[in-house]
């Protein structure tokens, strides 16, 4: 695993410098002289030789630093570390909701196919696919928020609750997420559905059901008990694969509903060429994606034992 | 069950919601962006600027006519060469930790921008002719500025928020905790960064001025523009700005009034005068006769702006009278023979204007997400395509975009870029257009006229305004002629401030609460 994260993080740093532009070029005012671009550069570290610049770098990730960031000067680890919390709760539950409402919509797709809730399931599951989320975020803001005045447009929580009980915090915090939620769920539950569906038929349609029903086992029984768990397979390895995903953030989300969240950590350096803020992120989600798919290779395993070590 | 579960619990939540009140004594700001940091020295964003503008003080105000108005100065004085400038300090002054302001934090303050090892990009506002400006403390109250040569943007330039030396004699003044926790002597004292969701200011009860009515200030950041409308709508922000497609919606609004003024800011399309083309002027008057800057203005902004002709803005003292500039109406037909006149053929077939068997062709950029730029260069391509002229549209990511023009080569390797700058309280413009800073430099169009050059200097070395202005206009003059960049329009801008909030100050470029202290909200 460590010469693989080595190996992504030279490719990353290499292809971030050869992006045009650099932190400096942010600077476009015309107060400021060319002068202090080139100092600039120089105090940052920039003007040395990459392989030089990406030595250093790693000399100091290995001893648990990731530098500062070129547009805030805070420690790199701490802006991360400030929005995980946000970005988890909503990933985390928009994940564990998805979840729970396309297992169901799924196996019912699957068990009547082609029938009429399965084609209801499918266009409106599409629908929300295809609907902008800019825009589906922006409506839902009009009608829950201005219209009925039932959520709080945007942010996290509100500032005069800083020092209530971790109830009313909890409470406050749980009220503004609820549209951006609904906004990310409606985005992403054809997806997973169109997964279920397809696991369950061809499931279904495999001789050791047949011969299940054959032996008068119930249909209750079939679906639940020798269907799901068979299907659910690939979807194990969908979950290993979204786990990055979950500390990813949602940068569209996140702009349109100010959610202090990673995704605009993220895109704001990338935009910025804060190359530390960058490579932080960068590090965090490759351990994450390799972590993930090793936790779906385990999680295969003690669901299919003909699956061995 | 499960479904009737979580719609019950989601009702919990919604019933939750009552109508949102915005909270009594305190004022809700909109921030468009996370502030970078809250160290005058280290930021040029606007987010930064707004919050920091609390929190420190510095020499000088700038009031709502754009005049500079002493803040932290009794008086200053200007020696006959230019050359030394004398500041008396108020006495007053304490910083929020209690500590007074005295001549050694100006004197800190300075010396730190000049130092090599801060982060500044400030640094060569103090550097005149390869010499830094020198600064000597007289006595607890008085600092003198011994500048190389006269120099009239130094007090524009040297007006900054102003560091408290006992808090950072001994720190990294790139890393240190001061710049998210900063300590000033302005209005409003900090109290509280929450990352990407809201900054807390409250009052400053001893502030030197007057103390401010207003207990506490909250700042929130809400990146997209058309959330924070929809926050001001719904009383959860005190102000923001607005896009002139939704004037109509809220001009009439029980909740909030929306002002309007103009800002500091122009709106151009920059020519590059190494283009075999695009060097020869009367092509550029053939462009500029094809563009109707009324019909960009009435199609991108709604018509909420102005046509520029200069690079200057109608609010700055040094804005010359109209009859003085030159000006390129809308006029297709004179385009045309123009063209004609230049050497170029119109073919019939292609509808395009030829010369040696090659059309008229040229690609302009603009930054990619800039919705107002990237419909500007559309309806631009439009008007010439009516004259015969064909110029495609490249989007490019701003720090791409940055790289192709600042790249220090002769010559560049673009062909026109749409662009804005915003000029400041300041009409020194040497950097934009003195021959000098091309390559290297923002003159990235390489624009070289010796009488522009000379003017920009003696502007520079003048100190009375009424004889700088006569400078401005001749600059202002020979650029309207040159025409090196298709000024195109200065937006207005739209803001939105509910009507609880009092104390404004005249709409202005400087904004509506120049005077934050005066700002209260009635109940």
């Amino acid at each position: 695993m460590v010469p693989l994260l080595l190996g992504i993080t030279f490719l990353s740093f290499l292809l971030m410098k050869a992006t045009p532009g650099d932190p400096t070029q942010m600077f476009t005012d015309p107060t400021i002289g060319a002068k202090d671009l080139i100092q600039l550069k120089k105090n940052l570290g920039l003007d040395q030789p990459m392989l030089v610049q990406y030595l250093k770098w790693l000399q100091n990730v290995v001893q648990g630093n990731f530098g500062y960031s070129f547009v805030t000067g805070q420690p790199v680890m701490s802006m991360i570390l400030d929005r995980l919390p946000a970005t988890l709760l909503l990933s985390i539950s928009s994940l564990c909701l998805t979840l729970i409402i396309t297992l169901p919509m799924g196996l019912i797709s699957a068990y009547k196919a082609d029938g009429f809730w399965d084609h209801v399931i499918t266009f409106t599951s599409f629908i929300g696919m295809a609907l902008p989320t800019f825009w589906l975020g922006l409506m839902l803001m009009l009608l829950f928020s201005i219209g009925l005045n039932w959520m709080p447009s945007s942010g996290f929580l509100s500032p005069h609750l800083l020092t209530a009980s971790f109830f009313q915090k909890s409470l406050d915090i749980l009220h503004h997420m609820v549209l951006p939620l609904i906004t990310l769920l409606i985005g992403s539950l054809a997806g997973l559905t169109r997964y279920y569906r397809f696991g369950v038929l061809h499931v279904l349609s495999q001789d050791y059901i047949k011969a299940a029903r054959a032996r008068g086992i119930s249909e209750g029984k079939i679906l639940y008990k020798h269907a799901l768990k068979n299907a659910a397979l690939p979807i194990l390895t969908l979950l290993g694969l979204q786990l990055p995903e979950l500390i990813g953030g949602a940068f569209v989300i996140e702009y349109l509903f100010a959610w202090p969240g990673m995704g605009k950590l993220g895109v704001d350096a990338v935009f910025a060429r804060d190359y530390p803020v960058l490579m932080g992120t960068l590090v965090m989600s490759s351990v994450l994606i390799l972590l993930g798919s090793l936790l779906a290779d385990l999680a295969y395993q003690w669901a299919d034992p003909r699956i061995q070590s | 069950m499960r479904t009737s579960f979580l719609l019950a619990c989601f009702l919990c939540v919604m019933t939750l919601g009552c109508k949102s009140e915005l909270p009594k004594e305190t004022l809700v700001l909109h921030l468009g962006a996370e502030p970078s940091n809250l160290n005058p020295l280290l930021t040029i964003d606007t987010a930064s600027s707004s919050v920091t503008d609390l929190i420190f003080s510095s020499f000088f105000r700038v009031n709502s006519d754009l005049a500079l108005e002493p803040e932290l100065l009794e008086k200053y004085h200007i020696s006959e060469d230019g050359k030394v400038y004398t500041f008396y300090l108020k006495k007053n002054v304490t910083f929020h930790d209690g500590h007074p302001l005295t001549a050694e934090d100006v004197k800190f303050t300075y010396d730190k921008i000049l130092d090599p090892k801060t982060n500044t990009v400030r640094r060569s506002n103090f550097i005149i002719d390869q010499h830094p400006v020198r600064f000597e403390v007289v006595d607890t109250y008085t600092l003198k500025a011994y500048l190389p040569k006269p120099f009239s943007p130094f007090l524009v330039q040297c007006n900054m928020g102003i560091l408290p030396k006992h808090l950072l004699e001994k720190e990294d003044i790139n890393k240190a905790s001061f710049n998210r926790h900063p300590i000033g002597s302005g209005p409003f004292k900090f109290l509280r960064w929450e990352s990407n969701q809201y900054l807390t200011l409250s009052r400053f009860d001893s502030f030197f001025l007057e103390k401010p009515k207003l207990k506490e200030i909250i700042l929130k950041i809400i990146p997209d523009q058309n959330t924070a409308q929809i926050a001001l709508e719904n009383a959860e922000l005190d102000e923001a700005s607005m896009m002139g497609k939704d004037f109509d919606r809220y001009k009439n609004s029980p909740l909030f009034n929306v002002y309007r003024y103009y800002g500091l800011v122009y709106v151009y399309m920059g020519l590059n005068l190494k283009h075999p083309y695009l060097k020869d002027l009367a092509v550029r008057k053939a462009i500029a006769h094809a563009v109707n800057k009324k019909g960009i203005i009435d199609g991108v902004l709604k018509g909420f702006g102005l046509p520029a002709d200069i690079p200057s803005v109608p609010a700055l003292w040094s804005y010359p009278k109209q009859e003085a500039i030159t000006s390129y109406g809308y006029d297709p037909e004179e385009s045309k023979r123009l063209l004609t006149e230049a050497g170029f053929l119109w073919n019939k077939k292609t509808g395009f204007f030829e010369k040696n068997g090659r059309p008229f062709e040229f690609t302009l950029l603009t930054n990619k997400g800039n919705k107002d730029r990237e419909k500007a260069a559309e309806v631009i391509q439009q008007y010439l395509k009516q004259v015969g002229i064909k110029m495609n549209i490249q989007l490019m990511e701003w720090s791409a975009l940055l790289k192709v023009l600042n790249e220090p080569k002769d010559p560049k390797s673009f062909d026109a870029a749409l662009l804005g700058w915003s000029v400041g309280i300041e009409p020194d413009s040497y950097a934009i257009w003195h021959s000098s800073e091309y390559p290297k430099g923002f003159n990235f169009i390489g624009y070289q006229n010796p009488v522009v050059d000379k003017e920009l200097v003696l502007a520079r070395e003048e100190v009375n305004q009424e004889k700088r202005k006569v400078h401005y206009q001749k600059i202002y003059q020979e650029i309207s002629q040159d025409m090196p960049y298709l000024f195109l329009f200065f937006p207005e801008t739209l803001q939105g401030i509910n009507r609880r909030v009092k104390g404004l100050s005249k709409p202005g470029p400087a904004g509506m609460m120049t005077r934050i202290e005066s700002i209260y909200v009635t109940p």
